[in-house]
């Protein structure tokens, strides 16, 4: 794939006819709607048009788009968890309130989700949470070495233990 | 080799013609000898014709070449000019500008004590089929609603949100349902968002929300049997409401309460 883009609708066509179902189908997997997840393909299909001059040489347009579009959704689940209310800590008596201890972690689970200074942690939780790559896989696309992998990893489990905390509860 | 799952990361590059010629003859090879992968790879093949089908290139040409090429200074300008915007241009223009006047005229001079006791009314906004809503006089509740409860403290203290329904049950807002308190540390401020929403149910009728304002925690078992005892002596909630007895509450506790009518 040549990384200059003169823009032309043919070269456009060919990069939305290659990258955008998968864009979709990982926007889908956050988002679990198809209205949101299709603005969403669009927009990070935009950025995709915008930056394929900047995309580094050794890194894939795939890799590029999994970690933009899982970025740019998160960025949308954030805003819609402002507008939900925070949701977690609503707790009507003998309506499934979740104890203080048990809060605490969530807020620190989503805390390495959702903060944008934790990005690559976060990026190594969701490909092998989310997803289910390998840790050879996420190397791939990360370009972290597979001893950083499972350092993060076993950073992760050790804050998220105690909850008994599962990725569904929180995407 | 053989898999029992499969490498995803390999076949999805693959879908997206990211393999070199090398890599691809192996996969393909592969997938004559792996049922698994080979699953993978059709089902994801039939996904993304479907998606292609379903939003074809040409419909979407249009928006990706007007909008790439905007300046983002004159997207945001655009988008900041919606008319969409503009409740929410009227709406911050009377909190700024018009409710300061209003509340000075309205509240006069607080005594410190009111002013922790919290100085206007709850506010709230609610959320109806994923739209935000700042409440009014004239919301109605459905079920489904969820209810974001803002008020007022200058003081530190600590608040505790329940609700009242019209059979006199009541409903505790806290995060920890297993605590024997029921009060939420506030460190005051001008309209603060109690954590958390209400969601109503099944709407039975009307519902009294009410906050308690206290210097120290509050037990629940306390606050149960006031509430309960204030719920027996007035049947109609919205004369509760009106007159709501505090002689139970430690001193210096004050209440603000909020009728939600049933639409």
């Amino acid at each position: 794939m040549k990384k200059k883009m003169s823009g032309t609708d043919k070269e456009i066509q060919e990069l939305y006819e290659r990258y955008a179902p998968m864009v979709h189908r990982r926007c889908m997997k956050f988002l679990k709607s198809e209205d949101e997840s299709w603005d969403a393909t669009q927009e990070v299909f935009i950025k995709l048009i915008d930056s394929i001059g900047t995309i580094q040489k050794k890194e894939s347009i795939y890799s590029w788009l999994l970690s933009t579009s899982t970025n740019y959704c998160l960025t949308q689940l954030r805003k819609k968890q402002g507008v939900e209310f925070d949701e977690e800590y609503h707790s009507c008596e003998g309506v499934g309130g979740l104890p203080q201890e048990r809060w605490m972690v969530v807020k620190e689970v989503m805390k390495h989700f959702l903060s944008p200074w934790d990005e690559k942690i976060r990026e190594v939780i969701i490909y092998t949470y989310v997803d289910g790559y390998k840790q050879d896989e996420i190397a791939e696309l990360t370009g972290m070495g597979e001893s950083t992998i499972r350092r993060h990893l076993t950073t992760f489990k050790r804050k998220s233990a105690a909850s008994g905390l599962k990725l569904e509860d929180l995407l | 080799m053989n898999h029992t799952e499969p490498r995803k990361l390999d076949i999805e590059r693959y879908l997206v013609r990211e393999l070199d010629k090398e890599q691809a003859a192996t996969l393909e090879k592969h997938f004559e000898e792996c049922p698994v992968c080979k699953e993978y790879y059709l089902s994801a093949s039939k996904e993304r014709d479907t998606f292609l089908r379903v939003y074809p290139y040409r419909e979407v040409a249009l928006r990706t070449k007007s909008s790439a090429r905007v300046n983002p200074l004159k997207r945001l300008i655009e988008n900041l000019a919606r008319p969409a915007l503009v409740p929410v241009y009227a709406t911050l223009l009377i909190a700024v500008a018009i409710l300061p006047f209003v509340m000075r005229e309205t509240t006069g001079v607080i005594s410190d004590d009111m002013r922790f006791k919290g100085g206007s009314e709850l506010t709230f906004a609610y959320q109806r089929d994923g739209e935000v809503i700042q409440g009014t006089d004239q919301y109605r509740i459905h079920s489904g609603d969820k209810i974001q409860i803002f008020y007022n403290a200058v003081n530190s203290g600590f608040v505790s949100l329940l609700s009242i329904d019209e059979t006199g049950v009541v409903s505790f807002y806290h995060p920890d349902a297993g605590s024997e308190f029921c009060t939420v540390e506030t460190s005051g401020g001008n309209t603060v968002a109690y954590p958390g929403s209400i969601q109503f149910g099944t709407v039975s009728g009307n519902e009294l929300v009410v906050m308690v304002f206290s210097e120290q925690p509050l037990k629940t078992a306390d606050i149960r049997a006031w509430a309960g005892h204030n719920a027996k002596s007035i049947s109609d909630l919205a004369a509760l409401a009106k007159k709501v007895d505090t002689n139970a509450l430690p001193e210096k506790s004050s209440v603000r309460t909020l009728l939600l009518k049933k639409g």
